[in-house]
């Protein structure tokens, strides 16, 4: 990939952000490439030198925020006609209620991520209670003399711990594992605006 | 490392990349390189951030025939410079405590 390729390819990943931060961002790579091939390097080495036009866009997408995104892409390009605000009123009970939907649907998405993960400490802690509360009634069904029931309850509550300690390892990768969706929610959305369609 | 303790460190980093004189991109990586490795993509976002909190400011200035942009070190620059350092003898102190803690362990024999 030449310079031109590779600052296009990242061109048209960023062309719907603010044409400021654009030009910004563009002369930032353009610069850096140039200052590579002045040190020695082609110019096929100094763009492989710069990572992939897809991480260097990931960069700026996590620090830009999203509402500053979307200002941007809603703000009109022209001057509003006449009959464009007629048309925008007219249509808001179409609009608005799309774009709460729109909304509540993300929002949707983090509560039952959240709601998944809540439930899943809960089996967690539900299994560790269980085992140890099993493990405790079996002291006096012991002295109660009933052995076997004693037997199956000390077996149960085996069981209990058993499993929790199985899920215990994996509460971690679980927690991780969701907030890794919830954040990579957030980047799809914004990239959404970021792109041309 | 801690993701949001080395970027505040970084954003440090680059200001006393640029504390002595005013310097451009390329020549700010190769200055951190022998102490720490930082990515173009990873300098622009902290560039952005230190322009906006104004502890550098920008300008360019023609070189073969082409803008080269220049960042230069306010005294907020400075100051953020200055306040790590006492940030970081605290950080020291925390440090020793929790080495002096291993060499307690190693001794007793505990791990």
């Amino acid at each position: 990939m030449n310079k031109q390729e590779y600052l296009e390819a990242i061109r048209s990943r960023i062309s719907a952000m603010p044409a400021d931060d654009v030009n910004r961002f563009m002369d930032y790579y353009s610069e850096m490439i140039d200052d590579r091939v002045e040190d020695g390097l082609s110019e096929d080495e100094a763009v492989a030198d710069m990572g992939s036009p897809d991480a260097a866009v990931e960069q700026i997408l996590e620090e830009m925020p999203l509402t500053k995104l979307v200002k941007e892409k809603i703000k009109p390009k022209h001057e509003l006609k006449a009959w464009e605000v007629v048309l925008i009123v007219l249509g808001s009970p179409v609009w608005i209620p799309l774009l709460i939907t729109a909304a509540v649907l993300l929002l949707t998405l983090w509560i039952v991520a959240f709601a998944l993960l809540i439930s899943f400490y809960a089996v967690v802690l539900s299994f560790v209670a269980a085992g140890i509360g099993g493990l405790i009634c079996t002291i006096p069904l012991f002295i109660a003399n009933s052995p076997y029931t004693a037997v199956l309850m000390l077996g149960a509550a085996l069981i209990g711990i058993g499993i929790a300690i199985l899920f215990v390892v994996s509460v971690k990768p679980v927690t991780v594992g969701i907030f890794r969706v919830c954040k990579a929610s957030v980047n799809g959305v914004k990239r959404m605006f970021v792109k041309e369609k | 490392m801690d993701i949001q303790l080395k970027r505040g460190m970084l954003d440090v980093c680059v200001l006393a990349a640029i504390k002595d004189e005013d310097s451009y991109g390329y020549q700010i990586i190769k200055d951190m390189k022998p102490y720490v490795t930082i990515s173009e993509s990873t300098l622009y976002p902290i560039l952005r951030r230190l322009e906006a909190g104004s502890l550098l400011t920008v300008h360019s200035v023609e070189h073969n025939g082409r803008l080269r942009k220049y960042y230069h070190i306010t005294d907020a620059g400075r100051a953020r410079i200055e306040e790590f350092k006492e940030e970081w003898k605290e950080l020291e102190s925390i440090y020793r405590f929790i080495v002096k803690e291993d060499v307690r362990d190693e001794q007793t024999g505990i791990s």
